[in-house]
C-alpha cells in the first residue's frame, strides 16, 4: 500500500502533510512512529480510570501528533473529545466521543499498519 | 372514619356494662353487708333479751324453790297432825331464813291457814279474811303447781305487787311471797345495753313490772303508755319473717324490738333505736356512696380523657387520610422478614394478592404494571438488600420514578422508600405517587434547558472554530504582506524591487479581503444580529463613548480615569456593537460605586500583525460581586430570584447582551471581582486594523516568496517540547532546514539548558505552552527574568494547539514574541523564526 493510499483509507490529508513534511519518506517514517506513540493508549486508561484531567493532557497530546500527520478523520474525533474534557469535569457523551476516536484510530493503525 | 366510630361506640357500651355490672356487684354487696349487720344485731338483740330472762327465771327458780321448800315443810306438819300455832311459829321461822336469803324489805310472806291469812314482813301480823286474797283461789285451783299473778295493786302494801302462791300439798294451806316487782330489776347484765335502749319486764297482761331505760319515762301513765306501745308492737309473726323490726315509737325514735317469754308467761323486752343499729350501716353506706361517687368520678375523668386523647388521634388520623391520598399505594415492607402489609393498593394488586405476603410476591406482582423496560432496574433499587442499605447509610427518603402502566398507558410515578428508626427499626414504608404531569412539565423543561445548552455550546464551539479557523486562514496571506512590506522598507532605494514587492502585498491583502468578506458574511448569515463594519478610529471612538460617563462621574464625585495605548488606531468594526459593550459596563460601573470610588477605563492593543486584538479593560472599586453571582452573570436571567432580598435593579439581561454582542464580534469576555473591592471587566476584541485595509487595496499577482535555500543554516535552536513524538517531528523539520536543534523535555529543563548555554549561542527558543514540571509561559518568565545579555532579546516562540485570544495574551504576557500554532507548518515556523532572529539580533 502506498502512503497516499493509506491516507485515502484513514481519511487523512495526505497533500497537507506533504506540503508540511516536504517529503514522502518523512511522512512514511512518522506515519510508522504513530504506532509506537503511547498518548491513545493513556488516553483510554484515564478515561477508565475517570481521571479527566489526565484524559485530557493525553487527549491534548494526541490532538498535537494527528495535527501534524494530519490525520483528519482522528483529529476531529480526538478535538472533540478533548474540548469536552477541557475542563476537567465529566461532561456528557464523553464515552461516545471516546469510542468514535476508538473507530477512527482502529482505522488508521489497521491503515498504517499495511504500509 | 366509620371503623374509629363503630371502635368508640364499643368502647362505650363495654364501659356502660362494666359500670353497671360494678354497681351491681357493689348493691348486692351493700345488701348482703345490711342483712349480714342487722342478723348481727338481731342476735345481740335476741341475745340480750334472752339474758335478761334467764336471770328472771333465775330469780323466780330461787323464789320458787324458797316457796316450794315451805310448802313441803307445812304439808309435813300437817300430816304430822302440828297444830296451827306450830306452823305459823315454823313460819315465823321460815320467813326469817327467806328474809335471810332475798332481803327483808323485799318480800312478804302470807300463810292462808282457814280462812284467815297471816302475813309476815312489813306488814307482820295483818289478819284478813282469805277471800280477800285474790291470788288463795288461783293457788288452790293450780293443783300443786305454783301459781304467779301478774303485778296488781295491793291494798295491803299501797302499790303494785306481784305474788307467788302454792298450796301445801292438798291441805288447803297456801303459803304465798308478796314480791315487789323492782326485786326482779336485772342486775348482772344491765351494762350489757346498747346505748339508748331500753329494756322492760312486763307481765302476760303487758303490765310493765320494772323498766330499764335512758328515756325519762316515769312510772305513770306517760311511762305506762309507751311501754304499752310497745308491748303492742311485738308480733311474732313478724319478728319471723323480717329481720328489721322497727317501729317509731312514742317520742318518733325507729327503734328494734326484741322480746322473751319467760315460762310463767311474762314478757322480758327490748328496744334498741334504729341510729345504734344502723350505726355501722351509716359507715358502711357511707363508705359506699363515697366510693361510688368516687368511682363515676374515675370513670367521668377517664371517659374525658380518653375522648380528648380520641379527638387527637381522630385529628392525626384526618391529616394521615389526606396525606395518604396523595399516594395510590402504601406498603408496609418488613426488612427483616422480607414481608410486606398492604396499607393501601391499586385494584390491580389488591386483585392478586392478598393483605400480608411475601415481599418477593409483592415485587412478582408489580412486574405486570411497571414498564418493562424500567422493571429490573426497579427491582434492583428497591430489593430488601438494597433497601437494607439505604437504611444502614441512615438515608431516610429514598426513591425516583419510573413508569407505570394504568389501563395499558405508560405514566410517570414516583416511588420513595420511607424510614424513621424511631417508629421501627425493620420497617420502610414505599409509597407511590403519579407524578406524570410533573414529569411531564419536568422533562419539557429539562429539554428546553438541554437544547438552550447545547445550543449555546454548539454557537460557542463555532465561534471558536470559526475565530480559530479565521486566524489559521488569514496567518498566509498576512505572512506575505508583512514579510514584503519588510523587505519594501529595507529596499526602499530599489524602486524595481519595491514595485514587485508591492504588487505582492496588494495580491496578498486582496485575497486576505476576500477571505475576511467571506468569513465575515458567514457568520451573518449564522447570526441574526448583523455585525456593521465600518472604518472608524478606535481611540474617537472610544472617547466619544466615555464622555457622558465621565460628566455622570464627576457629578457623582466618583473618580474617571482613562488611558488608550494603541498604535493602530484606525480599524474597521461595527463601531455601534462597540458602543453598546462600552455603554453597558461602564452604566454598571457607575451603578455600583459609591462616591468617592474610582472607574478606570483601559484601551490596549495586545496582538499585531496578525488580526489585530484590542483589549478593553473596565476597572471599578465598587461593591463587586460574590463567586456564586459572577458564574451566573452571563447567563441570561440568571439573577432572578423566587426567594431573597432585592438588591440589584435592571433586568439582568446587560451582561448575557455583551457577552454575546463579544462573542458575535469575535472577541472575550472576562471577569474579575471580589466582594468591597471591585470588578475588572476584560474585553478582548479583533478588529481589521487600517494597515491591513490600506494593503488590501493594492491588487498585485502573487509571486512565489524568495527563499534562501536553507533559511536557519547555522541556526541553533532550543526546543521545549515533552511529547516525543512532536518532538522529533519538530526537530526534523529544523534540522532539514539547517539549524541545530537542543531539546528540552519540559520548561525546567529550556530553562537549564539556555541558562547553561554561552550567551548569545541559542537563536531562538520555541516552546511548547503545555509541559509538565513547568509550563511554557512559566518557563518564559523564568528565561526573561535571568542576568544575561541575551535573556531579553532571545527570541522565544510560542507552540500553541489553537489561536484563541486568551492563550496569545497569556504568551504574550509572559514575555513571549510570538506564537506558531500546530500542525507545524515548516514554511510558517521558518519565516516565524527567520523574522524574530533577526529583530533578536537586532536589538542585542
Amino acid at each position: 500500500m502506498t502512503v497516499i493510499e493509506c491516507y485515502e483509507q484513514m481519511q487523512g490529508s495526505y497533500k497537507e502533510v506533504l506540503e508540511r513534511m516536504g517529503s514522502e519518506a518523512m511522512v512514511l517514517k512518522y506515519a510508522k512512529k504513530f504506532l509506537l506513540d503511547e498518548s491513545y493508549r493513556k488516553l483510554v486508561a484515564a478515561m477508565g480510570a475517570k481521571d479527566y484531567e489526565e484524559a485530557f493532557k493525553h487527549a491534548h497530546n494526541l490532538k498535537g501528533v494527528c495535527l501534524n500527520l494530519a490525520f483528519t478523520g482522528l483529529c476531529q474525533s480526538v478535538a472533540e473529545l478533548c474540548d469536552a474534557l477541557r475542563s476537567g469535569e465529566p461532561v456528557a457523551g464523553v464515552q461516545e466521543m471516546l469510542s468514535r476516536v476508538d473507530e477512527e484510530y482502529v482505522r488508521v493503525i489497521a491503515a498504517i499498519q499495511q504500509l | 372514619m366509620k371503623h374509629t366510630c363503630g371502635k368508640q361506640r364499643n368502647l362505650f357500651v363495654w364501659n356502660v356494662v362494666l359500670f353497671f355490672f360494678i354497681t351491681v356487684i357493689s348493691l348486692f354487696c351493700l345488701l348482703l353487708a345490711r342483712r349480714i349487720l342487722m342478723e348481727n344485731a338481731r342476735k345481740m338483740g335476741k341475745e340480750i333479751v334472752s339474758s335478761y330472762s334467764s336471770e328472771e327465771e333465775h330469780n323466780l327458780e330461787i323464789y320458787k324453790n324458797l316457796i316450794s321448800f315451805g310448802t313441803a315443810y307445812v304439808e309435813n306438819f300437817i300430816r304430822k297432825g302440828e297444830e296451827d300455832t306450830y306452823i305459823r311459829e315454823w313460819l315465823d321461822d321460815y320467813y326469817n331464813i327467806i328474809a335471810d336469803t332475798v332481803g327483808e324489805d323485799t318480800i312478804g310472806l302470807y300463810a292462808v291457814m282457814g280462812d284467815t291469812v297471816y302475813t309476815w314482813g312489813e306488814k307482820e301480823g295483818n289478819q284478813y279474811d282469805a277471800d280477800q286474797a285474790r291470788w288463795y283461789e288461783d293457788a288452790l285451783a293450780a293443783d300443786g303447781e305454783i301459781f304467779y299473778t301478774d303485778s296488781y295493786f295491793s291494798s295491803i302494801y299501797q302499790r303494785p305487787v306481784i305474788t307467788i302462791a302454792e298450796e301445801c300439798g292438798d291441805t288447803g294451806i297456801v303459803l304465798a311471797f308478796v314480791i315487789f316487782p323492782e326485786n326482779f330489776r336485772v342486775h348482772s347484765n344491765t351494762k350489757l345495753l346498747p346505748e339508748g335502749s331500753s329494756c322492760f319486764m312486763c307481765d302476760s297482761e303487758g303490765v310493765i313490772l320494772y323498766s330499764e331505760t335512758d328515756l325519762e319515762l316515769k312510772e305513770d301513765e306517760q311511762g305506762r303508755s309507751y311501754f304499752q306501745d310497745v308491748y303492742r308492737s311485738i308480733d311474732p309473726e313478724k319478728e319471723k319473717r323480717a329481720v328489721d323490726v322497727y317501729y317509731y315509737d312514742s317520742t318518733g325514735r325507729k327503734v328494734a324490738v326484741f322480746y322473751e317469754e319467760i315460762k310463767n308467761g311474762w314478757f322480758s323486752i327490748l328496744t334498741v333505736p334504729e341510729s345504734y343499729l344502723s350505726g355501722y350501716w351509716n359507715i358502711i353506706l357511707g363508705i359506699y356512696i363515697v366510693m361510688c361517687i368516687g368511682f363515676s368520678v374515675i370513670i367521668v375523668l377517664s371517659r374525658f380523657k380518653e375522648s380528648r386523647s380520641f379527638w387527637k388521634e381522630k385529628r392525626v388520623n384526618e391529616t394521615v387520610h389526606m396525606l395518604g391520598h396523595s399516594y395510590y399505594a402504601l406498603y408496609r415492607i418488613n426488612i427483616k422478614n422480607s414481608t410486606y402489609e398492604m396499607v393501601k393498593a391499586s385494584d390491580y394488586v389488591r386483585e392478586r394478592l392478598p393483605e400480608h405476603g411475601t415481599y418477593y410476591e409483592l415485587l412478582r406482582t408489580f412486574r405486570g404494571v411497571i414498564a418493562e423496560d424500567m422493571y429490573d432496574e426497579f427491582v434492583k433499587s428497591f430489593s430488601i438488600e438494597s433497601m437494607r442499605e439505604q437504611i444502614e447509610r441512615n438515608v431516610k427518603n429514598y426513591g425516583g420514578d419510573f413508569q407505570r402502566l394504568f389501563n395499558g398507558e405508560r405514566k410517570w410515578v414516583n416511588v420513595r422508600m420511607l424510614f424513621a428508626s424511631s417508629f421501627s427499626k425493620d420497617e420502610v414504608v414505599l409509597c407511590f405517587q403519579q407524578v406524570e404531569e410533573e414529569k411531564q412539565r419536568q422533562m419539557e423543561r429539562m429539554a428546553l434547558l438541554e437544547r438552550a445548552v447545547e445550543m449555546a455550546y454548539a454557537s460557542e464551539k463555532s465561534q471558536k472554530q470559526f475565530f480559530s479557523s479565521m486566524s489559521h486562514d488569514m496567518r498566509t496571506p498576512l505572512n506575505v504582506i508583512i514579510g514584503m512590506s519588510e523587505l519594501a522598507e529595507q529596499h526602499v532605494e530599489e524602486t524595481e524591487k519595491v514595485t514587485d514587492y508591492l504588487r505582492k502585498i496588494n495580491m496578498s491583502s486582496r485575497q486576505l479581503l476576500g477571505l475576511i468578506n467571506d468569513i465575515l458574511e458567514m457568520s451573518r448569515l449564522e447570526q441574526e444580529i448583523k455585525l456593521d463594519s465600518e472604518e472608524f478610529n478606535l481611540r474617537e471612538a472610544v472617547e466619544e463613548a466615555l464622555t457622558v460617563f465621565r460628566i455622570q462621574a464627576k457629578e457623582q464625585h466618583k473618580k474617571f480615569l482613562s488611558n488608550c495605548t494603541v498604535t493602530h488606531e484606525q480599524v474597521r468594526g461595527d463601531v455601534l456593537r462597540l458602543n453598546q459593550v462600552i455603554n453597558n459596563l461602564l452604566s454598571n460601573a457607575l451603578k455600583f460605586t459609591a462616591p468617592g470610588e474610582s472607574i478606570g477605563v483601559f484601551v490596549y492593543e495586545i496582538s499585531e500583525g496578525e488580526h489585530a486584538k484590542y483589549q478593553i479593560v473596565v476597572k471599578d472599586t465598587g461593591r463587586g460581586m460574590t463567586e456564586e453571582f459572577l458564574q451566573k452573570l452571563f447567563v441570561p436571567y440568571a439573577r432572578e430570584k423566587r426567594y431573597g432580598s432585592q438588591s440589584m435593579e435592571g433586568t439582568g439581561l446587560g451582561m448575557p447582551i455583551v457577552k454575546n454582542i463579544v462573542t458575535l464580534m469575535g472577541g472575550e469576555i472576562t471577569v474579575e471581582s471580589a466582594v468591597n473591592e471591585g470588578t475588572v471587566f476584560t474585553v478582548t476584541l479583533p478588529f481589521e486594523t487600517r494597515e491591513v485595509l490600506e494593503e488590501k487595496k493594492e491588487n498585485k499577482e502573487p509571486e512565489p516568496e524568495e527563499r534562501v535555500e536553507n533559511p536557519l543554516e547555522g541556526r541553533q535552536i532550543l526546543l521545549a517540547e515533552d511529547y516525543e513524538l512532536n518532538m522529533e517531528l519538530a526537530t526534523d523539520i529544523l534540522e532539514m532546514n539547517g539549524a541545530r536543534v537542543l531539546q528540552a523535555r519540559d520548561g525546567k529543563e529550556a530553562l537549564e539548558i539556555f541558562e547553561g548555554s554561552e550567551e548569545f549561542s541559542i537563536d531562538a527558543i520555541l516552546m511548547d505552552m503545555q509541559m509538565p514540571v513547568m509550563d511554557g509561559c512559566e518557563a518564559t518568565k523564568e528565561i526573561r527574568r535571568l542576568e544575561r545579555a541575551d535573556a531579553k532579546s532571545v527570541p522565544i516562540i510560542a507552540l500553541t494547539a489553537n489561536a484563541f485570544s486568551e492563550d496569545i495574551s497569556r504568551t504574550l504576557k509572559a514575555g513571549m514574541n510570538a506564537h506558531v500554532t500546530k500542525p507545524i507548518d515548516v514554511k510558517m515556523l521558518c519565516d516565524t523564526l527567520q523574522k524574530w532572529m533577526k529583530k533578536g539580533r537586532r536589538l542585542s
